[in-house]
């Protein structure tokens, strides 16, 4: 996917008031795809490359137009849920379209058609979840280490449906009491494998505000608001 | 003749001739007001169901406490009649289970709960609805017939309600 245009990136006094927490986000996302590439790499016993994450904030409604080609586009989304204590929530969705899960599981089962995603069978099914499931989990644990945080995945969910239809919720859940407009973080990575396929994953992540302030907490100290 | 899409939050109102629909609806809930008789309609596109006490104002069908009131008003303002306001609405899935281990109730059935008592509160009598399951919806409302096509992911038309 190209980057999105232009009218669609947050505007300056959004960054303004943002960028403390921006910059960290994009920092996490950062560390835990490329953590994530890595178990990849291992997973597909290929080399593997990796472009730099791309990182934008978007308001909840645009999200399934950024990541794929409209709303109704069939897409599949793996997702895990994460917790600390006292209501502090991450949550991880990754996104794959077609394309890319057609590249995955002819690397890791031949002879399988995979043109209709709607069609996969248990077994390609089972092995998109476990793939996303581990990209997920190495994205948080890498966050935890980096953060100094214990955030506990519960198991992981898959969908393949209507990019739209999952996005909603998934980016909703826990996080209306956002305040104003509700926003999200994006993180966009091609990965190529070394026989030059692409497999394109687009993580999100998903802090709510309790987790939000928190990993602020971790990362900048308890006073980080006075000092910026 | 023309086809409207309520993107979210979103009310596109239709007259006879018209098409309305609402793509791809996963915990979102397509709702249709609409006069049978005059053919007018409103079809809005519900994100959510209620404000919370940080939101600031959205678009007017983004909360499923507003959006019927507002819906009605646009039928009117086209020429229904509010006596003769019925609805239909499709929507409010849970496409992630693990989403509500917790203690919450997942989004789209706090949606379906939202509308169905708001519409109540209005004395609108709810015609037909597909709600829930975990599947999603594209939904086209023909304001002509008044009936309301669902369509599944693989773009087959599962219902007509």
């Amino acid at each position: 996917m190209s980057n999105p245009p232009n009218d669609l990136i947050p505007d300056d006094d959004f960054y303004a008031a943002f960028n403390p927490k921006f910059e960290a986000l994009q920092e996490l996302s950062n560390i835990g795809v490329g953590h994530a590439a890595t178990a990849l790499s291992q997973l597909l016993n290929r080399k593997v490359d990796m472009s730099i994450p791309r990182v934008n904030i978007v308001p909840i409604e645009q999200a399934s137009t950024i990541l794929a080609s409209h709303e109704e586009e069939i897409t599949v989304g793996v997702f895990v849920r994460t917790m600390e204590e006292s209501g502090s929530q991450l949550n991880l969705l990754m996104i794959m379209d077609t394309e890319s899960t057609h590249t995955l599981l002819g690397i890791l089962r031949r002879n399988e058609d995979t043109t209709n995603l709607l069609d996969l069978d248990e077994i390609s099914k089972s092995i998109l979840k476990e793939t996303g499931n581990i990209l997920l989990l190495h994205t948080i644990t890498a966050i935890n280490s980096f953060t100094e945080s214990h955030w506990f995945p519960n198991s992981p969910d898959i969908v393949i449906d209507m990019i739209g239809s999952m996005t909603d919720e998934v980016l909703l859940n826990d996080h209306e009491d956002n305040e104003g407009e509700i926003k999200v973080l994006l993180v966009e990575c091609d990965v190529f494998t070394d026989d030059g396929k692409k497999v394109k994953g687009n993580i999100l992540l998903l802090p709510n505000k309790v987790a939000m302030d928190t990993l602020m907490n971790r990362l900048y100290g308890e006073n980080w608001q006075e000092t910026m | 003749m023309a086809l409207y899409t309520a993107k979210i939050g979103e009310i596109v109102v239709g007259k006879k001739g018209d098409q309305l629909q609402a793509l791809a609806l996963g915990s979102c809930i397509g709702l249709v007001v609409y006069d049978p008789k005059l053919k007018v309609a409103a079809l809005a596109h519900i994100l959510l169901p209620e404000k919370s006490k940080f939101s600031k104002p959205g678009p007017p069908g983004k909360y499923g406490t507003e959006a019927t009131g507002e819906s009605i008003k646009n039928v009117i303002s086209r020429g229904g009649l509010r006596d003769n306001l019925v609805a239909k609405l499709a929507g409010g899935a849970k496409m992630f289970e693990s989403l509500t281990s917790g203690t919450n109730m997942d989004i789209g059935s706090r949606n379906i709960a939202s509308v169905t008592k708001s519409l109540g509160e209005h004395g609108i009598k709810i015609l037909a609805r597909d709600v829930g399951d975990n599947q999603g919806r594209t939904i086209i409302f023909d304001v002509d017939s008044c009936l309301l096509k669902i369509k599944q992911a693989n773009g087959t038309i599962f219902k007509t309600i």
